[in-house]
């Protein structure tokens, strides 16, 4: 592979990633994954290979084991059985380029919101200069609109603005690969509006995340931010029940959802996923 | 008591970003209430001690009384008139500098001790049977030892002060170490902090509030300490000269001589909680 650079266009340092071999490759890939807890089968015979550049979302019940499988994407767990490689290598532990954002944000409850995430971009990427790290919290801080409030500490701010400082947090580290745990689950519904938008915004501002995995139980969420929705079967030995195309070009916005044929039909249909209990 | 403080402390500080204005009539009024619930708890202790030293006779003093000699002994506080005549504030800067001294060493070691009990389990196995069977004992007990050990009775005094202050440190510390919730070990892992970044932006400040905490019981028992190991080494210090006014029969001295050990108490206390409030921050819901 060759390498072009263009001196004309100034290459953000976080963003840079030419070095990296495209290939047709599935970015993320769980082939015959099991976990299990003792003789409790959490879940069982995974398979879900998500290509480059994909926004996926698991849902399900609760207690199916969607966050299990995300921990396993992230390194946090290990599986019983079977395999979970990224690009192509077989994850071992966790990273920063596979960077998490917590159900419950996962702030430092000791630090001020500036510090929560300069301290995350100080240890995931040493390589770059103080002055780069620096710009880089101011930008994702701007992006999220919490720039004028980096002194106060996590306990001063409302469940919205912690979640926005914790997907921030997750941008500045620039990953290629962002797992989102519930991210939106314990805010009200206004505001989750506003923090999908920004998630949108966000890939596009500071847009180095290629490939999204998001764990939630909210179908329009699902609907609105993904290219496919992994349903799962209810624990104990959960698997995926169905997997479903939204067939709506990316980046949308809430109305081309609501107006798109497809929607209500989609919607239905995940609903009677999701609505019985026993599998069709 | 201690609403009160914080009440105080709460006047004019900012909270979330926004000065809240308090009114003179609002502070006038939580001074009265203050003044006001420390002289009635003035009077009641009066009173009692008035009714005790009526009952009992002319060997019990009774307040007014001793309040003189206490007003006199703190007038002239630094006088020095050989070994045994020394003013009250030399006795009481004798056992702080020894409390002082007992309990930096104590702290330095207890630290270290409770980081390694909450944090490695092969630690906790093997130094927490020690610190469960130490831990009951008396410190007074320790004393001897001290005696044999450093050949100095005053020295024996810091040495049990040092013992003193080690056990509420030390289990504090491991608690507050070993409680690091899960959310935050994950962060540290995510975002591949270094072992002296997580020590430095996980462990201590959470670990703070409870090692604080942990100071503060520890300077407290120490205070309680030193005066009964004075009593058994002599020479100076408070807990001396508790002892050489009992023997002179001198019950106003005595009864002077504990005012002011519960009031640097007190004061020691307030120190400690002070520094505590520092390393305070907003609880996450």
């Amino acid at each position: 592979m060759t390498l072009t650079t263009h001196p004309e266009t100034p290459i953000d340092p976080f963003a840079d990633r030419r070095w990296r071999e495209t290939s047709r490759a599935p970015h993320i890939e769980v082939a015959g994954v099991e976990v299990s807890f003792g003789a409790y089968t959490a879940i069982t015979g995974i398979d879900l290979a998500i290509a480059r550049g994909e926004f996926v979302s698991l849902i399900g019940h609760s207690g199916c084991g969607k966050s299990t499988l995300l921990n396993l994407m992230a390194g946090l767990g290990r599986p019983t059985q079977g395999t979970v490689q990224v690009e192509g290598q077989i994850v071992e532990g966790p990273a920063a380029d596979r960077c998490m954002v917590f159900q419950h944000h996962g702030l430092l409850p000791w630090l001020s919101v500036y510090d929560n995430i300069y301290v995350a971009v100080d240890a995931a990427r040493r390589s770059h200069t103080t002055d780069e790290k620096a710009a880089r919290v101011e930008r994702v801080l701007q992006a999220v609109r919490m720039w004028d409030h980096r002194t106060k500490k996590p306990g001063m701010l409302s469940g919205g603005q912690r979640q926005r400082v914790s997907v921030a947090r997750a941008f500045a580290v620039a990953p290629s690969v962002l797992l989102l745990d519930e991210p939106f689950g314990a805010v009200d519904a206004l505001t989750k509006r506003a923090l999908h938008r920004e998630l949108v915004e966000l890939s596009s501002i500071v847009g180095t995340t290629e490939t999204v995995v998001m764990v939630t139980h909210d179908i329009d969420e699902a609907i609105f931010l993904s290219d496919r929705i992994v349903v799962m079967t209810d624990g104990p030995s959960a698997g995926i029940r169905e997997i479903v195309d939204v067939p709506i070009a990316r980046p949308r916005t809430l109305s081309d959802v609501m107006h798109s044929p497809v929607y209500i039909e989609l919607r239905d249909h995940l609903l009677s996923l999701l609505g019985d209990d026993e599998p069709r | 008591m201690s609403t009160l403080t914080e009440q105080r402390v709460a006047v004019g500080t900012r909270v979330g970003g926004r000065t809240f204005e308090v009114p003179a009539a609002k502070i006038v009024r939580s001074i009265a209430v203050n003044v006001g619930s420390l002289a009635a708890a003035a009077g009641i202790l009066g009173l009692i001690w008035g009714i005790a030293a009526a009952t009992v006779g002319d060997d019990l003093p009774g307040p007014i009384a001793t309040m003189k000699t206490f007003f006199t002994l703190v007038s002239d506080p630094f006088y020095d008139r050989g070994p045994n005549d020394k003013g009250i504030g030399i006795q009481l800067g004798a056992s702080l500098w020894r409390v002082f001294r007992g309990f930096a060493v104590g702290t330095a070691v207890a630290i270290p001790l409770g980081v390694l009990i909450g944090s490695s389990e092969i630690g906790r196995r093997v130094f927490d049977p020690i610190v469960q069977v130490l831990r009951p004992v008396s410190p007074l007990a320790w004393f001897p030892i001290g005696l044999v050990t450093l050949q100095s009775a005053p020295d024996a005094a810091v040495f049990v002060v040092f013992i003193t202050s080690l056990w509420p440190t030390v289990i504090n510390t491991a608690f507050g170490v070993s409680s690091i919730p899960q959310s935050h070990r994950n962060v540290a892992r995510v975002f591949e902090f270094s072992p002296g970044t997580y020590l430095r932006r996980v462990v201590i400040p959470h670990s703070l509030p409870h090692i604080l905490v942990g100071l503060r019981l520890s300077i407290g028992i120490a205070w309680v300490v030193i005066v009964a190991a004075e009593m058994l080494s002599g020479g100076t210090g408070i807990g001396f000269y508790v002892w050489d006014a009992w023997n002179a029969l001198d019950l106003q001295r005595v009864i002077s001589a504990i005012l002011l050990i519960g009031i640097v108490g007190l004061l020691l206390d307030r120190v400690v909680s002070m520094i505590a409030h520092r390393f305070e921050y907003p609880e996450v819901p």
